[in-house]
């Protein structure tokens, strides 16, 4: 087998893996670390189909600042921390 | 002519080794071992090598320039305070290695009510995508490891992936002071993002080009980019020294308020490495400001290129040092301030000089 086309099935499952386990997981912080998994592949699999660009400003966009912006959505209204007591 | 590079010159080399080991085997005579022999002098592997020492060697040097910045941090701030700074070995040059062996062996504590998994990934994540900063800037164009079309591009995208796992790591940490460290972190660099992709964005329409040697070889022939587009140079030293969270702008691990910030809970090695990435970052960003700004490896001949370029960036460095010894933390409303009522116009003039310049047909 040629070795990009191990390269790009590895990839698509860690890619798969990743949005199959954001569905999966019940912490929703994970979730979203899964997420990033998932567009970091999605952004290596454009790059496989020659659009450099796209894939970079995929991981530009959607992990630097989706990402960041939905962990500030989810943490902003959470009350309390996880194990031990409720957290003022 | 064809310029010598790093990865040519060690190809040849490589391939010179591996004829003279095909004649040493032919030598002895022994048939059954012959085919290492063959094997080291085919493309492949030679190929293959070629690459891993590349890399191994522009690593090391990246990494011994990064802490060659901490040992400087630390020196000149002594000057700065009538004090004579570190001293252990040749002019306090060990002291890094002194402090890497100590964090080495102290014990890897997580804390009870932590999210064990996240809060060994986010560093690893941390201190992948600083590390993987280090090889996207060249030195010069013989002295880099690779050379695609959007390099500046991949910078940026790698160096926007910090917010998201500084993020992670104060919340896995399970502190409420790790977790507004950590709100402010990603809040501060988000915001200062924005400025520094817009002078980037004047640097692409001056240039043409995201690719770094392009870059510089525009510089080399007309003129170095800090003086047309000064408000931007400006700009972008002020957002990189916000990005490499740094004294003016250091909120996210305010000592007197936050204890350590977002990075409170990690200790140990984990707490080294994280304080190497912080100044790798810092040496990225003034790298990225050597290279964009001042001309890169541009210089007289009596000096290699990549001397130039490292004298460039320790000087860059110098003056971030400076403005941390002279100027105390600013406030979250002052910051913001800065950020998105100073900076952020800043570079909108910035982008219109330059399309006005590259419209009037001046450069």
């Amino acid at each position: 087998m040629d070795l990009s086309e191990l390269l790009f099935l590895i990839i698509a499952g860690i890619t798969v893996g990743a949005a199959i386990s954001v569905l999966v997981t019940k912490e929703i912080i994970r979730a979203v670390f899964y997420l990033t998994f998932c567009f970091i592949g999605v952004g290596i699999t454009f790059i496989f189909l020659n659009a450099e660009f796209l894939g970079l400003i995929q991981v530009l966009v959607y992990v630097g600042a989706i990402n960041v912006l939905i962990l500030f959505g989810v943490m902003l209204t959470k009350r309390r921390l996880t194990g031990g007591g409720a957290c003022e | 002519m064809v310029e010598t590079t790093l990865f040519s010159l060690l190809h040849g080399l490589a391939l010179w080794i591996g004829e003279v080991a095909q004649w040493l085997i032919k030598v002895t005579g022994i048939k059954e071992i012959q085919f290492i022999g063959d094997w080291a002098v085919t493309g492949g592997p030679v190929n293959f090598l070629t690459i891993l020492l590349v890399c191994a060697i522009f690593m090391v040097a990246a990494l011994l320039v990064g802490i060659t910045c901490i040992w400087q941090e630390r020196k000149v701030l002594g000057r700065i305070m009538d004090r004579r700074g570190t001293q252990v070995g040749m002019l306090g040059l060990f002291q890094n290695f002194a402090d890497a062996i100590k964090t080495l062996l102290k014990e890897l504590i997580i804390p009870r009510d932590a999210d064990k998994k996240l809060f060994m990934w986010s560093v690893t994540g941390l201190i992948g995508s600083s590390v993987l900063l280090l090889g996207l800037v060249p030195w010069s164009t013989r002295f880099f490891v690779a050379n695609p079309e959007l390099t500046l591009l991949i910078g940026l995208a790698v160096f926007s992936l910090a917010p998201f796992f500084i993020m992670i790591g104060g919340w896995a940490s399970n502190n409420k002071y790790s977790m507004i460290g950590a709100m402010r972190g990603a809040a501060q660099l988000i915001a200062y993002e924005i400025p520094i992709l817009m002078v980037v964005l004047s640097i692409i329409i001056m240039t043409g080009s995201l690719n770094f040697n392009v870059i510089v070889a525009f510089q080399q022939t007309h003129m170095w980019l800090m003086f047309p587009l000064f408000i931007g140079f400006i700009t972008f030293f002020v957002c990189g020294i916000a990005e490499s969270e740094r004294v003016p702008f250091d909120l996210p691990e305010a000592e007197a308020e936050l204890v350590e910030g977002w990075q409170t809970e990690y200790g140990s090695i984990q707490w080294g490495l994280i304080m190497m990435a912080d100044y790798l970052r810092a040496y990225v960003v003034s790298a990225l400001i050597t290279v964009l700004f001042l001309g890169g490896w541009d210089g007289p001949t009596f000096l290699w290129p990549e001397v130039w370029y490292l004298i460039k960036v320790f000087f860059v460095f110098f003056i971030m040092i400076w403005v941390r010894s002279a100027t105390v933390r600013i406030r979250t409303d002052q910051l913001l301030k800065i950020g998105w009522k100073r900076l952020l116009p800043l570079s909108v003039v910035n982008l219109g000089i330059a399309v006005v310049m590259k419209a009037m047909g001046w450069f």
